[in-house]
């Protein structure tokens, strides 16, 4: 892939995220809500409105729209995402704190997601229509309609509440302790793991299937190679391809996905700040999340694009 | 097409009992009776009664009409106009084209729940904003596949004959070239139709979506929830009712697909 | 208002393999309390909820506070009186240190109170300390205010949350106090810790070594955290789970009634410029279901104006003023033209479970009258938007008064007031309204109590606002935790300052 194909992906991807940005902060500038009258109307009392007006001064809420949007975009240019207005705490602070968390939870229901799909499709397709089979392809097709917040609820009920083996919910950091925070990990990690394991489950399934009834594995078995050496070397080889791509389409899916995850398991990723943010009309705070969640997106669909590019060269042309 | 029929049905009837829920003689959904609220499943009220003493199955069955009435609304939009954006930038050159394509990009940048968390909180919530959060979010899927189709279909030989007899691009696009991705797009329309019911759902379910007391699965997935260790059952009906409408319109999903594209059919 | 949307939905539960060895922790002496929501901040004269309040009585000190009966006392201040020009004169109590060592003077005392009464002030209580016009220091002992109009409540406004002494050389984000603990460390979002301030003024005070306060804005999960022993005690208990704290061997629940729901008006989208309209409405709920249905029970049916049981304030018969009658609610809807009901909305927000639920009880309600509303559910920020605009035609509303002094319910009645999301929105009631400022300037209690029943029965037929419901406020915590108090009535938020009389059993 040439660099000037991949200078211009990234330039559009660059100014896509701005568009989002720019998007954000008008849109939430629009919506109802002021965040000085909120915060000084915390636990029902009523705020005095000169009180009000003092405050909305002081966060610099009093200045016209452009220029409030002018020094947003000057901090972004030197990587600033500017402080709360509820307490000033710096916005890409709390992103640092809180998108590795999210990014583990991704992470970690990845690493089910292949775990559990790839070799049990690899399986299936090893014994095709045989009970297992049958029996994956059904479960399959549930854990794909079953949504998220479905599961992460049935899961507490069952788990937490009837068998009481698992926490319910929370977060402790790993360095406090370990056993507990892998613990709290687990079914946050399921509900979000479980429909990429079904769609691996197919995709592995059907390349495999695909790749087994090609001439070269016909060769090479009438050559007389033993069955695991013709699995590993020429199968599984180019059945991954597929299922490599796919597994990095569903990535941009995962990370908008987990805001249910976070919010049914308490788990303090991005979205619980950003949920709070948006109530409390925290607007660098919202924005600065968003943004952050946007770039990953695009970033993350650039990089599936590259993958298509080096699997597929035809699509360079495009 | 064999396997058409049996998914098929299964939405049908989903359907039909949606559509039917003000024949059945059912209890009014929103009529409360809190002497009786949390009530086990008995003679009056077959599936319980929930935490204002509302009755379930009721609930359940009007549920039904809410969440797939938006559900369809909202994909029926997103297909005309995703449809139309898609032919227009497949078909045209130049700025227009370019911008069409672009704006629809922009929509694919943010995380769908991110998205419509926004539009909410700009709009309030509500079936209508519900409607156009899940249009907006479904157009783009359109838009590629009309927009990919047509320009796999514009050279081919009877676009090229309609051309050739002085065919208007309008005529063109709307007699010849939409019928020839029709099926394609009906696959997209049955695949948005259950990615709208979850995130309708899951909305709804966040506080963002239908308004209460209106009954809605997400909604009441989210008052079960208070009240789970007292009445799990009621956490159970919903979410199955949800889960089997969505794995049947899935299940019509792959049928569609393999009918359409033979090429996928045996997998 | 602290349970969140998130709370109501996020079902922890018991966690009983993670039951920490909650005796080491007592033997060190900290008391683990268990949070309902993160301070927004600690800014001492601003108010950002009962939770920063919580912590801010902790680490502040007034001139007075409420003791375990809900009186006055003197903290910084040893005694208080009017003098014969009807100025307040509070005198200082001797050897109270800031943080720093320094002695606590009543150049601080001045200085607080004009920060708070500032022009460019955002605290709370700014508008009724602009109406105190001289700050004199006739000793140094001694604080003299002077006020444009008698104030007669006036010593209450050191007993809130917001109106801290604070030294008066602290730098602007570093405000140094003088309460029984001092702020050591903090996690944003989710803990507090609070070490004992070994030179408070009180001997032998607080009797806690420490106060670590750990968040859990999920409701079920802060209750599984007081369960397992990984807290020794919460506030906010969710009313699901008091019955279960009731019956925890190892638990004990002291909770009372103090803040309720109310419908609240807007008086310029008619109907409900007709007084007779907003009594129909508040004839036509039942309170109990409010009660059962959002509460599950752990509440009291509110039917005339929010005036707790047991005060001189109270009466049995106009604290029913406005009993569940539909037959009359109806009667008074077709007297004021509309006897075939009308169309309207009910606004109020989705965030908060319990004001969603009530919403939902008293649209059945005004339904069965003919009042059909359409419900609005925006979040709680929207909420406070449109009520502050008068973007409504009713509302559902949750709050308490500032304390348990009928003048106390000023902030929720006087609807002359600017205009806010806590009350009706220009509603004329010009009697209740007299009535109250009349209270305010009398310092006989005989005629005060007289005057406050004057008020109820005006307010009565005025309708400034419906009450619908007292809410159970409740703390749980172990057996072993001794000395705290859950203050009575709308001062229940203000108990966090009994945690310096806490200790270990």
């Amino acid at each position: 892939m040439s660099a000037t194909w991949f200078a211009r992906r990234l330039a559009v991807s660059l100014g896509l995220a701005w568009v989002v940005a720019t998007i954000v902060f008008l849109a939430l500038h629009m919506v109802p809500g002021d965040p000085a009258e909120l915060l000084l109307s915390t636990g029902g009392i009523s705020p005095d409105p000169a009180a009000v007006a003092e405050l909305r001064e002081k966060l610099g809420l009093e200045r016209p729209l452009l220029a409030q949007y002018g020094a947003f975009l000057a901090g972004l240019m030197q990587g600033n995402l500017g402080h709360s207005l509820v307490d000033d705490y710096p916005v890409l602070s709390e992103i640092a704190l809180r998108l590795p968390r999210t990014l583990e939870l991704i992470l970690a229901g990845t690493l089910i997601g292949i775990a559990v799909g790839v070799p049990s499709g690899v399986y299936a397709a090893l014994h095709r229509g045989g009970r297992f089979d049958r029996i994956a392809s059904g479960v399959t097709a549930l854990l794909l309609a079953v949504p998220v917040f479905v599961v992460g609820t049935l899961l507490v009920l069952l788990m937490a509440q009837t068998l009481r083996l698992m926490p319910a919910g929370g977060f402790v950091p790993f360095t406090q302790d370990p056993a507990q925070h892998l613990k709290l990990l687990t079914l946050p990690a399921i509900a979000v793991g479980k429909g990429l394991a079904a769609i691996l489950f197919r995709m592995t399934r059907a390349s495999m299937l695909d790749a087994l009834a090609n001439d070269y594995v016909r060769t090479a078995r009438a050559k007389g190679l033993s069955q695991a050496r013709i699995l590993v070397v020429h199968v599984l080889r180019n059945a991954l391809n597929p299922v490599l791509t796919v597994l990095g389409l569903q990535m941009g899916t995962l990370l908008g996905g987990t805001v249910l995850v976070e919010y049914v398991f308490n788990w303090p990723g991005l979205s619980t700040p950003l949920l709070r943010a948006v109530e409390a009309r925290d607007y660098p705070m919202v924005v600065g999340i968003i943004l952050t969640i946007s770039v990953l997106f695009l970033l993350i669909n650039l990089l599936v694009e590259i993958l298509h590019a080096i699997v597929d060269p035809r699509v360079q042309a495009g | 097409m064999k396997r058409l029929w049996f998914p098929g049905a299964l939405v049908a009837l989903i359907i039909l009992i949606a559509l039917a829920a003000p024949f059945l003689g059912l209890p009014d959904p929103v009529r409360q009776d809190i002497a009786r609220r949390l009530a086990a499943p008995n003679a009056g009220s077959w599936l319980g009664r929930d935490e204002f003493g509302r009755d379930v199955l009721s609930r359940l069955i009007w549920g039904a009409r809410t969440s797939l009435g938006v559900a369809f609304v909202a994909a029926l939009v997103a297909g005309t106009v995703g449809t139309a954006i898609g032919l227009i930038g497949g078909w045209g050159k130049g700025l227009g084209a370019f911008l069409t394509v672009r704006s629809v990009e922009i929509i694919m940048c943010f995380p769908p729940v991110l998205l419509a968390l926004l539009v909410v909180t700009l709009l309030g919530p509500g079936a209508a904003t519900l409607v156009l959060v899940l249009s907006v979010l479904y157009l783009p899927g359109f838009a590629r596949v009309a927009y990919a189709e047509v320009l796999a279909v514009r050279s081919r030989e009877y676009v090229e004959a309609a051309r050739a007899f002085g065919a208007t691009p309008r005529r063109i696009l709307l007699r010849t070239v939409l019928p020839n991705i029709a099926g394609p797009l009906l696959v997209q329309l049955s695949l948005t139709v259950a990615a709208a019911v979850v995130i309708e759902s899951g909305l709804s379910f966040l506080g963002l979506g239908v308004v209460p007391p209106a009954p809605s699965w997400g909604l009441m997935i989210r008052g079960a929830r208070a009240t789970m260790e007292q009445a799990p059952l009621l956490l159970l009906w919903p979410c199955a009712a949800l889960t089997l409408t969505i794995l049947a319109i899935n299940l019509l999903c792959d049928a569609l697909r393999d009918a359409v594209d033979p090429r996928t059919a045996d997998r | 208002m602290t349970t969140t949307r998130r709370a109501i939905l996020q079902a922890g539960l018991a966690l009983p393999f993670i039951s920490m060895p909650g005796r080491a922790q007592r033997a060190s002496g900290i008391l683990r309390y268990g949070l309902s929501a993160f301070p927004p901040n600690l800014q001492p004269w601003v108010s950002t909820g009962a939770s920063a309040g919580t912590v801010k009585m902790l680490t502040h000190r007034s001139l007075v506070s409420y003791d375990s009966k809900g009186e006055l006392r003197g903290e910084l201040a040893e005694s208080w009186s009017r003098d014969s020009d009807g100025a307040w004169v509070f005198k200082l109590r001797q050897g109270c240190v800031f943080h720093n060592g320094e002695p606590v003077t009543a150049e601080d005392v001045k200085w607080s109170i004009e920060q708070i009464a500032g022009e460019k002030s955002t605290a709370y209580m700014r508008t009724q300390f602009q109406g105190i016009e001289r700050v004199e220091i006739p000793d140094p002992k001694t604080i003299r205010l002077v006020t444009a109009l008698p104030q007669a409540t006036l010593p209450s406004w050191f007993g809130n949350y917001n109106t801290f002494v604070i030294w008066r050389k602290s730098a602007p984000n570093e405000p140094v106090g003088a309460g029984p603990f001092k702020l050591v460390g903090q996690e944003r979002g989710t803990s507090l810790d609070l070490i004992a301030f070994d030179k408070f003024y009180k001997p032998g005070f607080p009797k806690v070594k420490g106060i670590k306060f750990v968040v859990y804005a999920d409701e079920n999960l802060r209750f599984a955290a007081l369960q397992s022993g990984d807290v020794d005690m919460i506030e906010y208990v969710p009313w699901q789970s008091m019955s279960a704290v009731e019956a925890d061997p190892r638990l004990k629940l002291d909770s009372v009634e103090g803040p309720f729901m109310d419908i609240l008006f807007n008086g310029t989208k008619p109907p409900f410029n007709d007084p007779r309209v907003r009594r129909a409405i508040a004839h036509a709920v039942k309170r109990d279901d409010i009660v059962k249905a959002a509460f599950f029970g752990r509440g009291k049916p509110l039917e005339g104006l929010p005036i707790v049981e047991g005060t001189p304030w109270y009466d049995k018969e106009l604290a029913h003023g406005w009993n569940y009658d539909p037959a009359r609610a109806k009667a008074l809807l077709a007297e004021a033209g509309f006897a075939n009901g009308f169309q309207s909305t009910l606004l109020a927000t989705s965030q908060f479970g319990m004001h969603k639920d009530t919403a939902e009880v008293v649209q059945q309600h005004l339904a069965a009258v003919g009042i059909q509303c359409e419900l609005q559910l925006p979040d709680w920020s929207t909420r406070v938007s449109r009520g502050t605009r008068g973007q409504y035609d009713m509302a559902i509303h949750g709050v308490s008064s500032d304390n348990n002094d009928p003048d106390g319910l000023t902030v929720v009645l006087d609807t002359s007031l600017s205009p806010t999301h806590g009350r009706s929105f220009k509603v004329d009631a010009p009697r209740t309204i007299a009535a109250l400022a009349k209270g305010r300037s009398e310092f006989d209690q005989a005629k005060r109590v007289e005057i406050y029943k004057e008020m109820q029965r005006a307010a009565l037929e005025e309708v400034p606002l419906v009450g619908l419901a007292w809410r159970s406020q409740g703390y749980g915590m172990d057996k072993g935790v001794m000395g705290f108090t859950n203050l009575p009535g709308a001062l229940t938020t203000s108990s966090g300052a009994t945690l310096e009389e806490t200790y270990f059993g």
